[in-house]
């Protein structure tokens, strides 16, 4: 969400006794300096989860094509930066670091399970990818042949399929790509090279184009 | 792929299908109100005790360095705390046997409860404790001075007639 969107009041009262934001709903600290900086944090933990809901969203359904547990994942993040809220000052680049506490947890997940049908990526993808105009038979087109790519990509290896997935979401630089990571912004750049040859590699096998 | 292609990009028409796919993800859309509900999530969600909130540090944090680190010096503690307690650089007194000449128990003097049969005598209790002594026994004992030759064996001295 964009500062300058309004603040989404109706909704909030909609929820009952939720007031929109998580000042107040946190227990009170002991002493009066943290007590003067709790509520700071609880607004900054609400405004991080505004701005960055959705990309943690799209870097969670990168890996695991699935919806609502995308959705999983990012209220993990969240309940994660929540509890250990403390740290927040000493956070650099909030971005990189929630985007890095997602991406590890949806990698936790994704090892301890089984892999899935395709055509289960299919549906998920036909879901959630923004329709601009199209027809529902287009538009499940269109999920078809990305879902065919995207099989293709988690044939690659691993340290070249994540660059490739990480490249993906929301423009993140090289740089940011590495600190997520924890590798050199050279060996993302070779990483994805040889991600993207792979996988035109692959595709000329199959025969698809553009 | 052929050796001399291996450093060439890949051609435009897979690279646009690649950047196609690559696309849509970057525009994948939740649910609305994603943040609402996750906002409420947290909203509800129990503040946890101090082992689980260290279970649960993000990753990037050494807190197994910081337990494994914590082990040894608790393990350094009871070490210490062991060797004080059991001064063993300290060598404890070695206890000698010394078999006294045979000598009838003052009962026997006193002629009382004691039977005057020679095969008998083997049962009359008698204070002989061995070599061994317990460790409380051997800690009240007055430490031999130093220089003192101790007899690894114990001398069987003849009874005096």
């Amino acid at each position: 969400m964009s500062e300058t969107e309004p603040p989404r009041v109706n909704e909030n009262k909609r929820m009952g006794s939720y007031e929109g934001n998580l000042t107040g709903l946190l227990p009170m600290p002991e002493t009066a300096t943290a007590a003067a900086a709790a509520p700071d944090r609880a607004a900054e933990v609400t405004a991080l989860v505004n701005e960055y809901s959705g990309t943690l969203y799209r870097v969670a359904f990168s890996i695991s094509r699935n919806a609502a547990e995308a959705e999983d994942m990012v209220q993990e993040t969240f309940l994660r930066v929540l509890r250990h809220r403390d740290r927040l000052p000493e956070i650099r680049d909030a971005r990189v670091w929630l985007i890095r506490i997602t991406w590890n947890l949806v990698l936790d997940r994704k090892r301890r399970q089984k892999t899935r049908p395709e055509n289960e990526d299919i549906n998920e993808l036909a879901r959630v990818l923004p329709a601009n105009e199209l027809r529902a038979d287009q538009v499940a087109i269109s999920a078809q042949r990305h879902a065919r790519v995207l099989a293709l990509i988690d044939e690659l290896p691993a340290k070249e399929r994540q660059a490739l997935l990480l490249s993906a979401i929301d423009e993140l630089s090289n740089g940011e790509i590495a600190s997520v990571l924890g590798i050199t912004e050279s060996s993302v750049r070779s990483r994805l090279f040889r991600a993207r040859r792979d996988l035109a590699e692959k595709l000329r096998k199959e025969g698809l184009k553009s | 792929m052929r050796f001399s292609d291996a450093n060439q990009p890949p051609a435009p028409e897979y690279t646009e299908r690649i950047d196609s796919t690559l696309a849509a993800l970057s525009v994948v859309q939740p649910r609305a109100g994603l943040e609402q509900r996750v906002l409420a999530h947290l909203s509800s969600a129990p503040e946890l005790s101090w082992y689980q909130r260290w279970i649960t540090i993000p990753i990037g944090h050494h807190r197994w360095a910081v337990a494994a680190a914590s082990a040894v010096v608790v393990a350094g503690g009871v070490t210490i705390g062991s060797y004080r307690h059991h001064p063993a650089a300290q060598p404890a007194p070695v206890a000698v046997h010394m078999p006294r000449p045979a000598q009838q128990p003052a009962a026997t003097a006193a002629g009382v409860g004691v039977s005057d049969h020679p095969l008998d005598t083997h049962k009359v209790k008698t204070h002989h404790r061995g070599v061994r002594r317990s460790y409380r026994a051997m800690h009240d004992r007055v430490p031999l001075p130093r220089g003192t030759a101790v007899p690894l064996r114990p001398q069987i001295v003849p009874p005096s007639e």
